[in-house]
């Protein structure tokens, strides 16, 4: 008996020896919280992972959370301060809720330890965007190298075919999207034409029919017109609006199943050959041209510009900001982590922004996945634009990690080495002819603000969005829109109004 | 004399000592599960922010209660939230009874098998899936329910959209999707009703009707008032997960219960002191019930809870 004790405390000491002999010059680790999805992986293993941990000589650990429940992932990580890792990665307005979690890093930032970094935070305008209410930056961003993310775009061939003139207005486009309806260009006799259709998207799908009241000047909810910030709900601008999305509802214009059409649902309806029109990123150009591939069908897709609204505004406003804040990208450090942690951030952070570091991200290992041609143009290799396993492109990149949802500084040949002639074409239509209208911020909050906004707007984004779809559905009267505006003015609007106009006016320092 | 009591009480348990023994993880599973986490409940009263800690935050007291009292929505929540658990009441507490009945008189054993099964079946269904496929039946475009409606001449309706349409679909899905699960209780309650009573009751000339009318349901009355007590607790919570997987925008007006409210303000928006003021507010009225109707039933009938 006793020997079987000696035994097993020495089997005991043994196993704890590596523990204590964790030698000194081990790598840091890093663990990084980051959203996941299954089109663009974050995970253990990846490609770009390893080879960033082989390059900086430190360990990272991925802690993946599935993209389609982040809200709950996250409220459930900062609910036990004890869990969080050392960078956590998510939309800014959700990381600034807990301003005291993040490392204030503008002593971080600076000209010797981190060049790369400061090129680009070093800009007022680009600063603004990583700031707390007190003007200290909270987190590093994505800087996207391109501003036009949206387009609209439509079937030429159906236009050529009716022989219907490209519409400009929104007057003339509801004229085009009848005589689509009347005119069967589908052929098989019947008018199961739907003009205008959307997928689903996020858990509010009237956002995208939103984009078509951009061209009135305003925004769904809040936007700013010369320094004052206004709720587009509430404008009267927006009742002309949604007289035209309720005419063409009525109308059968505007697919009547847009809140709940699912994508695979919306893929049907264009290959069903029904579906004139819609608004998405861009790469759906082409994603939606792809689905008629082995089919004889005449399909022509062609980006377009807005349509111009009444004052001639033709403009879209949902698009790309210079940091990615809406995204879930955005990185901070917790102020729980170790000097040593911090600084290990520091260098992955500010390797990202180098000229090294984006070439990794962007574009990964030379002569595997891209090259450079005798012009000095960067071009993917065939293992990606043709990949043999039948991936597409995006996919082919993206499961080694390259593009992946890391932080980074993108680039412009990235975006233009993907996507078809036309995708190209409409971006630089919007980025050079002034369709990208001015974006709202997003804006940082007091905590006391931050009370006023979640006990008062609570309530009025529930109503705001529920009776928006009724007048949109025609459920009620836009007689009733005056009673409506009286409703959210009555429920605390003003209140929400001046906490947005006060951060709005520190964050534009007026 | 105390001294004797003691220790009759400890001969007894330690007689019982292996049934103690097999409770006594049930017993640590409610302490640490279920007891202990009750003292989370003051930050119903605080303004509780996790790096102050339970400690540091601020008192409120009863701010979160008033707002939620305050909201233009209040009432419509818990109108919502009663109604949609009183049409289940109605409709799907008698259905799983009914169910269990008639299968309790199947005497083809093959058949009340597959029977069995196939009721079954849906419960183990992942609620995701069920939403989704709700969708996808009722579809204006496409939809089994509505091309249905079409071929025998009707017009294709939008259901999803229209609040006077949710309840029912939300109380349709879930009779599908519990209906035989719910049966199984009753079923085992209906084969423990002794067989020399229904022998007797068919000697006195009781036809099928008659058994099931005096020997079926009285026999399993208990236990139909045991699970009605415990269901009219829950009276004031609807399973949120499965409402919003179906809710939107256009059927809000009936689709939008208190589960579903506090998930947007208090997840969603990371506000626990308000969930959680909500939350012991849902957990008073289901506690008032739950008392409230095991002293009806004591007074009424023979059996309760307690």
């Amino acid at each position: 008996m006793k020997k079987l004790v000696r035994i097993l405390c020495l089997v005991l000491a043994l196993s704890l020896m590596p523990l204590a002999f964790a030698s000194a010059d081990d790598p840091v680790t890093i663990s990084i919280w980051a959203s996941d999805r299954e089109n663009m992986p974050m995970r253990n293993g990846l490609m770009t992972i390893n080879m960033l941990q082989d390059i900086l000589g430190i360990k990272i650990d991925v802690q993946s959370a599935p993209t389609e429940s982040l809200d709950e992932k996250y409220g459930l990580l900062m609910s036990d301060p004890a869990s969080i890792p050392t960078i956590v990665q998510y939309k800014a307005n959700k990381l600034l809720q807990y301003k005291e979690a993040w490392m204030i890093l503008d002593d971080y930032i600076n000209e010797t330890d981190t060049p790369n970094l400061w090129k680009v935070y070093s800009d007022p305008v680009i600063r603004r965007y990583v700031s707390d209410s007190e003007g200290h930056i909270r987190f590093i961003g994505q800087r996207t190298a391109i501003t036009c993310g949206k387009l609209w775009f439509y079937r030429q061939d159906w236009l050529d075919k009716l022989q219907l003139k490209a519409p400009t207005t929104m007057e003339e486009l509801y004229e085009t999207f009848l005589a689509i309806k009347q005119g069967d260009p589908n052929g098989n006799g019947e008018a199961d034409e739907i003009p205008f259709s959307v997928r689903k998207q996020g858990s509010n799908n009237r956002a995208n029919l939103m984009p078509f009241v951009n061209s009135w000047g305003i925004e769904e909810t809040f936007f700013a017109e010369d320094d004052v910030v206004k709720f587009g709900a509430v404008d009267a601008r927006m009742k002309d609006a949604l007289a035209w999305l309720n005419k063409c509802y009525e109308a059968g214009l505007i697919d009547s199943e847009y809140l709940t059409l699912s994508k695979q649902d919306w893929y049907s309806r264009w290959t069903n050959e029904q579906v004139f029109m819609s608004y998405d990123w861009s790469a759906y150009i082409d994603n939606v041209g792809n689905l008629f591939k082995d089919t004889d069908s005449p399909v022509h897709i062609v980006g377009t510009a807005p349509m111009a609204g009444p004052t001639g505004i033709a403009q879209t406003r949902d698009q790309l900001q210079p940091i990615t804040v809406d995204e879930d990208w955005n990185a901070a450090i917790y102020v729980g982590a170790s000097e040593e942690q911090v600084k290990a951030a520091m260098k992955l952070f500010d390797y990202l922004y180098s000229e090294e570091g984006m070439l990794l991200l962007n574009f990964g290992v030379k002569g595997e996945h891209y090259d450079v041609d005798e012009n000095g143009n960067l071009y993917y290799t065939e293992l990606i634009m043709h990949n043999p396993d039948g991936l597409s492109a995006q996919d082919a990149l993206r499961q080694y990690g390259i593009q992946s949802m890391l932080t980074l500084l993108q680039d412009a040949r990235y975006e233009r080495a993907f996507v078809s002639d036309e995708v190209n074409r409409t971006r630089d239509l919007y980025e050079q002819e002034g369709h990208i209208g001015p974006a709202f911020p997003t804006l940082a909050f007091t905590d006391e603000e931050r009370d006023i906004i979640n006990e008062k707007y609570t309530d009025i984004e529930t109503y705001v969005n529920e009776t928006l779809d009724k007048f949109i559905m025609g459920r009620e009267s836009l007689d009733g829109f005056d009673a409506f505006v009286e409703q959210v003015n009555g429920m605390g609007l003003p209140e929400v109004l001046k906490v947005y106009q006060d951060a709005y006016n520190r964050y534009m320092g007026l | 004399m105390r001294r004797t009591k003691v220790s009759a009480l400890w001969r007894r348990i330690w007689a019982a000592k292996y049934l103690y023994l097999m409770f006594f993880p049930v017993l640590l599973y409610y302490i640490f599960m279920r007891y202990a986490p009750m003292a989370g409940l003051v930050i119903a009263f605080k303004n509780y922010n996790a790096f102050a800690g339970f400690a540091k935050s601020p008192w409120v007291g009863f701010k979160y209660f008033s707002q939620f009292f305050n909201s233009i929505y209040c009432w419509r929540l818990i109108r919502n939230t009663l109604l949609i658990n009183l049409y289940d009441l109605v409709f799907n507490f008698p259905a799983s009874i009914v169910l269990a009945l008639l299968l309790n008189e199947v005497r083809q054993p093959r058949f009340k098998k597959v029977t069995q099964t196939i009721t079954y079946m849906p419960y183990f269904i992942s609620s995701v899936v069920l939403a989704s496929m709700v969708v996808q039946f009722l579809s204006p475009t496409g939809g089994l329910v509505n091309n249905i409606i079409e071929s025998m001449g009707g017009k294709r309706t939008y259901f999803m959209t229209q609040p006077e349409s949710f309840r029912t679909i939300y109380t349709l899905m879930n009779l599908w999707k519990n209906i035989g699960w719910n049966s199984i209780i009753f079923l085992a309650a209906i084969s423990g009703i002794n067989g020399e009573l229904y022998e007797a009751c068919t000697v006195d000339g009781g036809g099928h009707l008659r058994r099931m009318w005096h020997i079926t349901l009285p026999g399993i009355l208990p236990t139909v008032i045991v699970l009605l007590i415990m269901r009219l607790g829950h009276m004031m919570d609807a399973g949120y997960e499965t409402i919003l997987l179906l809710q939107n925008n256009a059927n809000l007006e009936t689709s939008d219960v208190i589960g579903t409210y506090v998930y947007r303000r208090g997840i969603l928006k990371n506000e626990y002191s308000y969930s959680t003021a909500v939350g012991i507010f849902q957990s008073v009225i289901g506690f008032v019930l739950v008392i409230a109707s095991n002293w009806l039933s004591r007074r009424f009938s023979e059996t309760s809870l307690w």
